[in-house]
């Protein structure tokens, strides 16, 4: 046999070195398979989850339980999927009369999220009139994620009736404090507005916080009355009103988005502030309308930071 | 022949041993932990307004 070149001898070697990486990736793939989890992991997709809009207690009429009655018999009986729902509406519905009991049907609940998730809902239940228990029982949560949401869940509980207690319960809130600072100082406004005005004029926290506290404020109003909004929105430090105002167009969108319109063009300067509002909250339901507002504002910085939302 | 079977051989075995070496012996990439599972303090001041703007809590 005649010997090879030089030649051929690297790249039979180069060959036998990328195959075999390529080969070993294969056999291995171990390291692909991680990125790709690590990517499903990026804060992208947990931004998708929305902080806990509003109080159970409120959804629910006060009661702590919209559902029909149910006992741990019913819950027993029910298909394994939705028997974990079943024990969370009875701990719900139990929370007001008992709350130990009610703990105890959490109990019932597979450790993790639902059993976190099932005790928060009972301390947002029983914090109007029993504030220690409700507290120890936050503060018992192991979870950060669920630890945070029980004492936003009781911040929000505590609006109407203390509402210096409620906004404080925001510090523990976690991930949510920002959210439940806007919420809780929201639902305050809408039973009382000089507490909301007071606490959102002691500009505490950083730059993010003390500009949500006056969306919170416009937001919650407008849902119920748009020139309430505005008056509370105009109440506030002028450097805060066009902010105040994109919460209002926000709310009142989510009623009815022409009235919210028609609403927001007669305020003035602060128009393109509440229709910049009106057209972010258009995001998920009308994102082509959502632009075509977006394109009609005249304000340059609000033109671009909407349109700029548009396409995020 | 057989010096070449050789060299290929051994440059194969060293690649193959390098890759493998490189591969476990690096350590394993941090997980991105979900926003709303970390406290208030592990969130940058970017990821909170992306996520307030995201949901209608700020302009």
């Amino acid at each position: 046999m005649s010997t090879p070149s030089f030649s051929a001898l690297v790249f039979l070697c180069v060959a036998v070195l990328v195959g075999t990486r390529f080969a070993l990736a294969w056999v291995v793939p171990t390291a692909a398979a991680r990125q790709v989890e690590v990517e499903s992991r990026e804060p992208g997709g947990a931004m998708e989850v929305p902080p806990k809009p509003a109080g159970l207690a409120h959804e629910a009429g006060g009661n702590g339980s919209g559902d029909a009655a149910l006992t741990p018999a019913t819950c027993e009986g029910m298909p394994v999927e939705v028997r974990s729902t079943c024990w969370q509406a009875l701990a719900r519905q139990t929370a007001q009369a008992d709350p130990e009991e009610a703990l105890r049907v959490c109990g019932r609940l597979p450790e993790g999220p639902g059993r976190e998730e099932c005790a928060s809902d009972v301390a947002e239940t029983i914090a109007p009139r029993d504030r220690a228990r409700a507290a120890e029982i936050c503060a018992g949560v192991a979870s950060t994620k669920w630890r945070g949401q029980c004492h936003f869940g009781m911040g929000l509980a505590l609006a109407e009736v203390d509402p210096e207690a409620a906004i404080g319960l925001c510090n523990s809130a976690e991930a949510f404090r920002t959210f439940c600072r806007h919420d809780v100082v929201g639902e305050i406004a809408m039973v009382n507005l000089p507490a909301a005005l007071t606490i959102c004029g002691r500009e505490e926290g950083d730059t993010l916080t003390r500009k949500t506290c006056w969306h919170g404020i416009g937001k919650y109003l407008a849902r119920r009355d748009l020139t309430e909004a505005a008056g509370a929105c105009l109440a506030g430090p002028k450097s805060w009103q066009a902010l105040c105002f994109h919460g209002m167009g926000w709310g009142a969108a989510e009623r009815d988005v022409d009235a919210a319109l028609s609403g927001c063009a007669a305020f003035g300067e602060y128009a393109d502030n509440c229709s910049h509002g009106v057209a972010n909250q258009l995001k998920r339901s009308d994102p082509a309308r959502e632009q075509a507002i977006c394109e009609s504002l005249t304000q340059p910085e609000a033109r671009a930071k909407c349109l700029a939302f548009v396409t995020q | 022949m057989r010096r070449i079977l050789l060299v290929t051989g051994l440059l194969a075995a060293l690649g193959g041993g390098g890759f493998a070496w490189w591969h476990f012996s690096r350590p394993d990439p941090v997980e991105a932990v979900p926003l709303d599972e970390r406290s208030f303090e592990e969130i940058s001041q970017k990821e909170h307004e992306d996520w307030l703007r995201k949901l209608g809590y700020v302009d």
